[in-house]
């Protein structure tokens, strides 16, 4: 017998995504994902961020990593909610395994939680974990080729940050052909160029996250 | 490699049809994967063979579908299909434009027998 049906293979994880969805919207919390390749400053990203925002808004961190706990151990210093994930392998998270780390937190005394995805530019792009926003982040050493290489994260992508552009003269990176490949794939995203360790360009990503937190409240 | 990932979520799915239709064995599969998925078909094609062993559908045959990638100016309202990943409308060049097709993860038939007993 043949039987026939349109149904979503990832069902399990969409569940899980509405109530993530509706958990955040009960105690009007922003949630972020950060995605982006292994070593691109995802967690220096976040160092910068909690020191221009932890003072202003309760911040919590989700951290996920294939292995180890150091970056973790990077952000204590912020002294704000820290949660631990290793993936154990897996090259991405998914919304359960978020879910159960929200279960954790104080969401009533939280105003956003950013996460720090696995080191990938594919498989955390296919899967929704109930954010508000998914921040793709590249950098300069990678080379300007990286939007058109991997068009979906870049097209889903709610903001895009291009870090270490403190390393500009020190490589053939063209930031004029990244743009330009960028707006191909998504005209209309934010694009924050910044040195996410010299502190040039963080403040516009900071004024724009700090719109976001202020609309999410509202 | 999130095709493995996602072959799991398709076995929990083939193991709940299966339940529910009180199936015996499965001969065949089929899926229909958008172009948004960025699913290798060899990579997909090797985790379900490798998955399916001791399943319910062990020696069954996959077959998938792949759907391209559609968009909709916000500017000129026109629907278009996205080529190469260039998701600029043809007709009045805005960038402005959503993706409107493409992010399809479905299991669209099982073929397989049911206990008549
Ligand atoms: N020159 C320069 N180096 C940077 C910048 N941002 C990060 N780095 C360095 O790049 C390296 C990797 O940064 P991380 O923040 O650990 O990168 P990550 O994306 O979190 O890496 P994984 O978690 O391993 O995927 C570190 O040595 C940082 O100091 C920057 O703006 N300029
Ligand atoms: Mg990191």
């Amino acid at each position: 017998m043949i039987i026939e049906l349109r149904q979503d293979i990832l069902v399990a994880n969409q569940k899980m995504v509405s109530v993530v969805k509706e958990r955040l919207a009960q105690e009007k919390v922003l949630m972020l994902n950060i995605i982006g390749s292994p070593g691109s400053g995802k967690t220096s990203l976040l160092e910068a961020t909690l020191a221009g925002l932890s003072e202003r808004f309760r911040v919590a961190i989700i951290e996920a990593d294939v292995e180890t706990k150091r970056d973790s151990e990077r952000l204590e210093r912020f002294g704000v909610p820290l949660y631990h994930i290793n993936t154990g392998g897996m090259c991405h998270l998914e919304s359960d395994i978020i879910l159960a780390s929200l279960e954790k937190m104080d969401l009533a005394a939280t105003d956003v939680v950013i996460i720090e995805n696995v080191g990938n530019l594919i498989c955390p792009a296919d899967f929704d974990i109930g954010e508000h926003a998914k921040i793709a982040v590249s950098s300069v050493p990678e080379g300007d080729d990286k939007p058109s290489k991997y068009p979906v994260l870049f097209r889903e992508a709610a903001a895009v940050v291009l870090n270490k552009t403190d390393l500009v003269p020190y490589t053939n990176f063209n930031v004029e052909s990244f743009t330009t490949d960028l707006r191909r794939i998504n005209g209309t995203v934010p694009l924050f160029e910044l040195s996410a360790t010299g502190g040039n360009g963080v403040q516009a990503w900071l004024d724009w996250l700090i719109q976001k937190v202020e609309a999410s409240q509202a | 490699m999130h095709e493995m990932s996602i072959v799991e979520h398709l076995f929990g799915v083939i193991d709940d049809i299966a339940k529910k239709e009180q199936l015996t064995s499965i001969q065949r599969v089929a899926v229909e994967i958008g172009g948004m998925r960025q699913i290798v078909p060899e990579l997909f094609q090797f985790a379900f063979d490798a998955a399916k062993d001791r399943t319910i559908a062990a020696g069954a045959e996959l077959a998938m579908t792949f759907v391209p990638i559609q968009a909709t100016c916000n500017g000129c309202g026109a629907v278009f299909e996205v080529q190469l990943h260039e998701y600029v409308c043809g007709s009045c060049g805005g960038a402005d434009v959503k993706v409107t097709g493409g992010k399809e993860i479905l299991i669209t038939s099982i073929e397989g027998d049911r206990d008549d007993n």
